[in-house]
């Protein structure tokens, strides 16, 4: 079962470092977005299985681009519910922001940092008694951004293509302590009550620092436009590939298939 | 330059497998094993229960097969959360929910409506949680149902505090309490105290090993200026389960506070629960309190008076714990 993921994840990493060649230059672009989605989740600090379900993601989002370098802005909010079974579904919330500022290194290949700021936050339904009725992950992270344009089909009416890929390399993450739904740092504090005092400052501070080893955040994209004269669309898979390794751990694989609207002002 | 970057990717990945990433197959052996997996690596009284978590691996396992229908999964895997002894735990399939009854084998016997009958001179003060009225001119007495308003306790708190010098002595009846909010205990035990003081210490499981616990966390009263200035008896049974174990461990050993009745159910500590491959809910226990002196209360918290009630004077009108404190 490991091993045909982890095929997916290296292709679709590749095919977004070495393929495709071009995009319009000099463009600001807005673009609003909202589309189906499929997510499996294992979360192991309450689940011994993948669980699989539907739901939607929205997309917002601004590009500025120019010979040299393309400014990316985008947030995302994912909102499915994963299980059937009225004692063991979840819902799952996640919204992200994600900032990228890419340097062309080649004809129509840029690269550059990435910061993204994000989370999973899980809803259990069906569970009164039990202290783990949330859980969450939350990342703050910088890493490696991508994107390679290029056009598709006949040289009358191109569809022009774009692959993009991301990944953090170091990332502050936040999650629950071992059996508790606060952070360590919550059971920290010298004077312990049951409320939930200094429960926020706790979690903003009781995060760690995780690099690739035990955080892995891949996002894959391929994305085709069409447009008449500046106002378009664009149809996007996206493939997102989440796992936290550390004493409980998470996976989680996202398949999205997001209609866009977009707005383009050419310079 | 991009080759190195694909095989350091390669690396990290090789790295990042994990055995979690396999699941629990959904057949009889498979739900069981994860069952007993997530107890053996999150119960948190194994040492202090002696159990054997191999012993009851080998031998549960060997009465199931994966031709075992799902009736004798549940009983097999219902017979390992009895085993535990711990009336937090649970199993649930979505049709019917398994827990140790704490209060088996004891007659825990208590009336509330005799109380009131008998017992309570005039006027009967009836809130969600709280039952509350007068003794006699020096008594008062409260009944805590459960721990989930704690604005019940402040009112009942001013309530005799405005009847002013009359009252000298308050009977707070947790029995049959099956506890609720923590917090609310710790607020209702602060409520007997006049000053901050070291109620006790909770203490987490925070890995896999049977001995991985955290740092104990020292818990203080809250120093509420809303609070008893009388002196208190608090009732308990074997039914005063959880929070009301908690309230008991709090107040032993308070020199204004006697406990009558009987050993509580215990029951010191909070769940998770957990999923197993068919979609059945397991939870267990995973952290603990010790009072101020470093003393569990899992098992119970045993009263300074030990009074039990017997049917005959049940059925005749008369409760004995109520009788002691009354005395006291």
């Amino acid at each position: 079962m490991y091993l045909p993921y982890m095929k997916n994840i290296f292709l679709t990493t590749f095919f977004s470092i070495f393929i495709g060649t071009a995009i319009a230059q000099n463009t600001n672009s807005l673009w609003i977005g909202l589309s189906p989605t499929v997510q499996t989740t294992k979360e192991t600090r309450y689940t011994s299985t993948f669980r699989s379900g539907l739901g939607y993601v929205g997309t917002l989002g601004y590009s500025s681009v120019n010979e040299k370098r393309t400014i990316f802005f985008e947030t995302e909010f994912t909102s499915t519910t994963l299980g059937s079974s009225n004692i063991s579904s979840t819902r799952n919330l996640q919204p992200n922001i994600q900032f990228s500022y890419l340097f062309q290194k080649a004809e129509k290949v840029n690269f550059g940092p990435d910061l993204q700021i994000g989370s999973l936050l899980q809803f259990r339904n069906g569970i009164t008694s039990s202290n783990n009725k949330i859980s969450y992950l939350i990342w703050n992270s910088l890493g490696l951004s991508m994107n390679k344009s290029f056009l598709l089909g006949s040289s009358e009416r191109p569809i022009p293509i774009i692959l993009t890929a991301s990944l953090p390399l170091l990332s502050y993450l936040i999650r629950p302590s071992y059996s508790f739904p606060f952070t360590d740092r919550f059971l920290e504090q010298e004077n312990y009550n049951f409320d939930l005092d200094n429960l926020s400052s706790s979690i903003i501070k009781g995060g760690k620092i995780r690099t690739l080893n035990s955080f892995i955040h891949l996002k894959f994209g391929v994305e085709a436009y069409r447009f008449k004269k500046n106002l378009g669309g664009s149809l996007k898979y996206q493939f997102n590939y989440l796992s936290y390794l550390k004493q409980k751990s998470l996976f989680q694989f996202t398949h999205q298939l997001i209609f866009t609207f977009i707005i383009n002002n050419r310079k | 330059m991009r080759i190195r970057f694909l095989s350091l990717l390669c690396l990290l990945f090789c790295m990042s497998c994990n055995e979690d990433f396999i699941s629990e197959k959904d057949t009889p052996i498979g739900v069981f094993n994860a069952m007993w997996q997530f107890i053996d690596e999150n119960y948190v009284f194994i040492d202090l229960k002696n159990l054997d978590m191999e012993e009851l691996k080998n031998t549960y396992s060997s009465q199931l097969s994966d031709s075992s229908s799902d009736d004798e999964l549940f009983q097999v895997c219902s017979n390992l959360l009895l085993d535990l002894k711990d009336g937090h735990c649970f199993l649930d399939n979505g049709n019917s929910t398994v827990r140790f009854d704490t209060g088996e084998g004891f007659n825990s016997l208590f009336d509330l409506e005799l109380i009131k009958q008998n017992y309570i001179q005039g006027e009967v003060i009836e809130y969600e949680y709280i039952t509350t009225g007068n003794i006699n001119e020096s008594t008062g007495y409260i009944h805590l149902s459960e721990f989930e308003n704690v604005d019940e306790i402040r009112k009942a708190i001013t309530d005799f505090n405005q009847l002013g010098s009359t009252i000298d002595k308050i009977i707070f009846d947790i029995r049959n309490n099956s506890g609720g909010d923590p917090q609310i205990a710790l607020t209702t035990a602060s409520s007997f105290m006049e000053r901050e003081i070291f109620l006790g210490q909770i203490i987490h499981k925070d890995g896999k090993a049977h001995d991985d616990f955290t740092d104990p966390i020292d818990i203080f009263s809250e120093g509420l200026p809303l609070r008893f200035e009388e002196d208190a008896r608090i009732l308990t049974n074997r039914n005063s389960f959880s929070a009301s174990s908690y309230l008991a461990g709090m107040l032993q050993h308070r020199d204004n506070v006697k406990i009558i009745g009987e050993t509580t159910g215990g029951g010191g500590g909070d769940v998770v629960s957990y999923e197993l491959p068919n979609g059945w809910v397991v939870a267990v226990t995973v952290n603990f309190f010790l009072d101020a002196m470093g003393t569990h209360i899992e098992n119970g918290v045993e009263p300074d008076i030990s009074v039990i009630n017997t049917i005959d004077n049940i059925a005749v009108g008369i409760d004995d714990i109520l009788v002691e404190a009354i005395n006291q």
